[in-house]
């Protein structure tokens, strides 16, 4: 008899392949046009034949959703801290963040490539508007979260400001920093999709709508498939680095904070 | 020497004329051990607070060696009632936690640091994670790191409240034991009579409502004490008196006459 924690671990992939066959045995049962929704095996037939241009585009999306993402974090960071820091600053900034927030990036995307052209910064910007707020957001809460005893013992030892942000609020933050980069990241992808639909002439939202445009849906279903395993890729690479760099913090996040 | 003159303090928000205590007068000589004692909301937190320059008095001086007390100051160190370790760290990067803020010398912090963990027989856990301890020993780790920088003056906020009787005891003897060794000025917030009777040279007993000294017992046993005796037991009793039955009108600060009486 598999143990409890043998048998949470193959939930998942159980799952997955369960809904994988019933949709095979579906399409099959009910001869649905491969147009109109193709097979699991249809996908990966088209996966095998299209490789080179899959792997090309993949590429081209990576770099749009390495910039979008990187740039967030970067802007991100720094204003979760002066968000924190100071609370004018928070009262300031946050109806900004969430006017941004507010607005839908789709409808964004036409008005940013007239703005700033047809290259790689439109994309890069759609990507950074999508991904950015939830690692603000994220950020800020794990500084403001900081236990008041921390804070109190700090000030007993004479911490400076800079001190108490560095060795205190920055190391306690850590585990909504990773939860904010990880639904940062996914989102992400969502943003270069979004971006790519719209301006692009490569990357994985471009095959997506250049393989409808002519009813290659297999393919079309092959570069989604791709991009779900990007964003399952980058949501676990992150869980990993967190496991590496900072595994006291998956402890503290288990604690419940 | 640590010295309150008439001091008063109140919070923001308080109602005009209310304070959280008021006419606090306390000279607590150097080296020796002083527990504060009352029933809850007397203000015996908020006093540590303000003899570790975390709050201010709204009248009156405190001052430590002879300077006033305006903010957190060198040479005093405070415990909490949690241990409040950081996780991130191990045990000994915690103990070092005071001397890295303060930019001092590791190299020969990290020695007395061992030496601190070896007198509470914790040698073997300098390397494991604060979560790898059980209560009692991430207040002991808390006690050597509120120690490292060899504090003139080491306040206490109901240091061992958070753990079990025995293990009470276990701290109150370590304190003791690195007391020998090192000795500085304790003042320690605790609702235990029993702990204040088996650790301190004197005991101040606060009153609440308004918040003020009501009396200062001297202890005078010697040590090491055994509550079992009659003696501990008698003065424990009369603290029990002092706290839960006296009443508030008839009580009289003492604690600069009895200062002046002993030196």
């Amino acid at each position: 008899m598999a143990s409890p924690r043998l048998a949470a671990s193959l939930a998942p992939l159980l799952s997955i392949l369960g809904v994988i066959v019933v949709w095979e045995a579906c399409v099959r049962l009910f001869s649905v046009d491969s147009f109109l929704l193709p097979a699991p095996t249809a996908i990966a037939a088209a996966m095998r034949e299209s490789a080179d241009t899959l792997w090309d585009n993949t590429l081209f999306t990576l770099r749009t959703l390495a910039a979008g993402f990187l740039l967030s974090v970067c802007v991100a960071l720094p204003l979760a801290i002066l968000i924190a820091a100071s609370r004018w600053l928070a009262a300031a900034v946050y109806p900004l963040l969430v006017i941004i927030q507010s607005i839908p990036k789709v409808a964004l995307a036409p008005i940013l490539i007239v703005a700033m052209g047809t290259s790689e910064a439109p994309r890069v910007a759609i990507t950074f508007l999508v991904a950015f707020f939830p690692l603000v957001i994220a950020t800020a809460t794990g500084l403001l979260q900081t236990p008041a005893d921390l804070l109190r013992l700090a000030r007993s030892l004479r911490a400076s400001r800079l001190q108490q942000l560095l060795l205190i609020q920055l190391p306690y933050a850590v585990p909504y920093i990773f939860s904010g980069l990880k639904v940062s990241a996914t989102l992400s992808v969502i943003g270069v999709v979004v971006a790519e639909f719209v301006a692009a002439d490569h990357g994985l939202g471009y095959l997506m709508t250049s393989a409808m445009a002519f009813f290659n849906t297999p393919l079309a279903y092959a570069a989604m498939t791709v991009l779900s395993l990007i964003s399952i890729a980058a949501f676990h690479g992150i869980g990993l680095l967190q496991q590496l760099l900072f595994p006291w913090s998956l402890s503290q996040a288990q604690a419940g904070q | 020497m640590i010295e309150l003159r008439d001091v008063a303090h109140r919070y923001a928000g308080q109602a005009p004329g209310s304070h959280t205590f008021s006419g606090v007068d306390l000279a607590i000589a150097r080296n020796s051990f002083v527990a504060i004692v009352g029933r809850s909301g007397c203000g015996k937190s908020t006093l540590l607070n303000l003899l570790a320059g975390l709050d201010r008095p709204c009248a009156g001086r405190v001052s430590i060696a002879g300077r006033e007390v305006d903010g957190p100051a060198a040479g005093v160190s405070l415990m909490f009632q949690q241990p409040n370790l950081l996780p991130w760290a191990d045990v000994l990067d915690n103990i070092l936690f005071p001397l890295k803020i303060a930019g001092e010398d590791l190299g020969a912090g990290r020695d007395y640091a061992l030496r601190l963990l070896a007198l509470c027989e914790m040698e073997d856990y300098a390397a494991h994670t604060p979560q790898q301890l059980s209560g009692g020993m991430q207040q002991r780790v808390a006690l050597c790191r509120a120690l490292v920088s060899r504090p003139a003056v080491l306040l206490m906020d109901e240091p061992f409240g958070a753990l079990d009787a025995l293990t009470r005891e276990l701290m109150g003897e370590e304190l003791q034991r690195l007391r020998e060794r090192e000795p500085q000025t304790v003042v320690m917030v605790t609702h235990s009579i029993e702990e204040a009777v088996l650790l301190a040279d004197r005991v101040v007993v606060m009153a609440p409502s308004p918040g003020r000294v009501r009396e200062v017992v001297e202890v005078g046993l010697p040590r090491p004490r055994d509550l079992a005796r009659a003696e501990s037991r008698e003065i424990a009793q009369t603290l029990r008196r002092i706290i839960f039955e006296r009443p508030v009108e008839a009580a009289t600060p003492v604690a600069r006459a009895l200062e002046a009486s002993h030196g």
